[in-house]
């Protein structure tokens, strides 16, 4: 599966987000690809995933072919891993 | 023997070259994780690319805005359009000293991490990169010759302020989050601590910003691309208009709305740059840290705060915006700082939308606005003051990027600079 952290400027804070990502990916044994980006670059991106904040889920849908799933506290692994497992569910089908 | 000089002037030469230094320092860091063998070539390999890419990015950046104040200073009559040895030029030449600035100012904020009460872990990693960069010039601008004094006066400079200023936001971060888990790493600092303290003063807690209900269109603004763009086109109008042709053929209209979209493509491969360079050094950092102190509270990027308050830091960029520019118009046409100050999108964004942030969690709606346009004001006077610290080095990049702690420290570092200015 290939994951989107998605941020407005795609350098400091999606990179703590994918951070989060990688930790909860080890912590629950499963295996993704995740790359961080800016929200204008999201758009042209192939990926099955995209984790961001509500707000740029707002302005992404419809403009992309992942699924969007929001997220508030970029740090924060249980917020993350609920969102996380719900991903997998929806790949896995 | 001529041989082994040559060696030794080979390997010299590989680490006084930006990309490969910085190619270099992502190995190790992904070594010391012990990543397999090809993921650390690569990380090597992207943090390189990601290293020139940033030079041609701010090369494209800097260059959209230099008619402006080659305008300008046709205007009052200097030649020099901008003196100094410009970004790229400072990158290419010095890379590898902020570099080394880089890993000796982690190792000395480690120590007071480990040694003392004050554990924050800065983790925001293009201002890993950033806060030597600006220390660094401070002191080429101040006449410092040897790279040892470069690398130890950067290195320090940066670890007091990864280490200070995110223990010194702890309090007014807690007050907006709700509780301890992260403190704020990025160069609002002074700002955000202005901005709080006047909204405690004059604040309303009781009216917030997030009970209001914006338009949706207006995080359309968050896209700072496009906003940037937009800004500059407008810049090049007006001063067209105002001040006298740029002698191009094409016509004001096109020729500004180019400016304004190479404004835009330049700060997009910038951050492709940046993102490609710290994606392989900040995990690594933030590896080594978590083990070596535990305990540690990290201090993250500020749009880690953006989703607590989204109001807030739409209102304070509008208020920021409205207030600089006002400054900036006033400043340019009195000529008092001597350099075309340009509108501050990106320091009006991200660094008084945070200091709205923080204001509100001191003083609802009514302190974020006041806040941060005290905050704005503040922006303003100390990129204006700070110019003369950068002339011979970054004065251009700090016009797009600065009036936060970068130019404020740029103040502070560069006056104790100039008592040490070429004795080292």
């Amino acid at each position: 599966m290939k994951i989107l952290a998605v941020c407005g400027f795609g350098v400091g804070s999606s990179l703590i987000l994918k951070m989060t990502i990688d930790k909860v990916l080890k912590d629950i044994g499963k295996d993704a690809d995740v790359v961080n980006t800016d929200i204008s670059d999201a758009r042209s991106y192939q990926a099955d995933a995209i984790f961001t904040s509500p707000d740029f889920v707002e302005s992404l849908t419809g403009s992309v072919k992942a699924t969007l799933y929001p997220v508030n506290r970029y740090s924060d692994k249980e917020e993350v891993k609920a969102q996380l497992i719900k991903a997998f569910a929806a790949n896995e089908k | 023997m001529d041989f082994l000089l040559s060696v030794v002037d080979a390997i010299i030469g590989f680490f006084r070259t930006p990309p490969f230094l910085l190619g270099f320092i992502a190995v190790v860091g992904l070594a010391l994780q012990k990543k397999p063998i090809d993921k650390i070539l690569r990380g090597g390999f992207l943090a390189a690319f990601g290293m020139f890419i940033i030079q041609f990015g701010v090369d494209v950046l800097v260059g959209s805005i230099f008619p402006l104040n080659a305008l300008y200073q046709g205007l009052y009559g200097t030649t020099d359009a901008l003196p100094g040895l410009g970004e790229a030029a400072y990158t290419a030449e010095y890379g590898s000293v902020i570099g080394l600035a880089m890993v000796t100012g982690f190792v000395l904020h480690l120590g007071i991490a480990r040694f003392t009460p004050v554990k924050t872990i800065f983790l925001t990693g293009h201002f890993l990169w950033w806060m030597p960069f600006i220390f660094v010039a401070v002191a080429v601008g101040a006449g410092f010759g040897a790279d040892w004094a470069l690398i130890v006066w950067g290195g320090v400079f940066s670890a007091l302020y990864w280490s200070f200023m995110p223990y010194l936001l702890r309090p007014f971060v807690r007050d907006v989050i709700g509780d301890d888990s992260f403190t704020l790493g990025h160069p609002s600092g002074f700002l955000a601590l202005l901005s709080g303290t006047v909204a405690r003063y004059v604040g309303n807690k009781e009216k917030s910003t997030e009970d209001l209900n914006l338009p949706k269109g207006l995080s359309f603004f968050r896209e700072v691309s496009i906003t940037g763009s937009l800004v500059i086109f407008i810049t090049f109008i007006v001063s067209g208009l105002l001040i006298g042709d740029f002698g191009v053929e094409q016509g004001l209209v096109t020729y500004s709305l180019t400016q304004g979209l190479q404004f835009g493509v330049g700060l997009i491969i910038l951050l492709q740059g940046v993102r490609m360079l710290v994606n392989e050094i900040v995990p690594a950092f933030e590896g080594i840290s978590s083990k070596l102190i535990p305990n540690a509270q990290p201090a993250y990027d500020c749009p880690l705060l953006f989703n607590y308050k989204p109001n807030a830091l739409l209102i304070g960029f509008v208020v920021a915006m409205v207030v600089s520019t006002a400054l900036i118009i006033v400043s340019n046409a009195f000529n008092i700082f001597g350099v075309l100050l340009i509108p501050l999108i990106i320091t009006s964004f991200f660094e008084c939308g945070t200091a709205a942030i923080i204001a509100e969690g001191q003083g609802g709606l009514r302190g974020a606005v006041i806040g941060t346009a005290v905050a704005a004001f503040a922006m303003v006077l100390v990129l204006g003051l700070s110019l003369t610290f950068y002339q011979a080095t970054i004065q251009d990049w700090m016009l797009i990027f600065g009036g936060n702690d970068m130019s404020l420290w740029g103040i502070v570092t560069g006056l104790i600079a100039n008592l040490f200015g070429g004795l080292v």
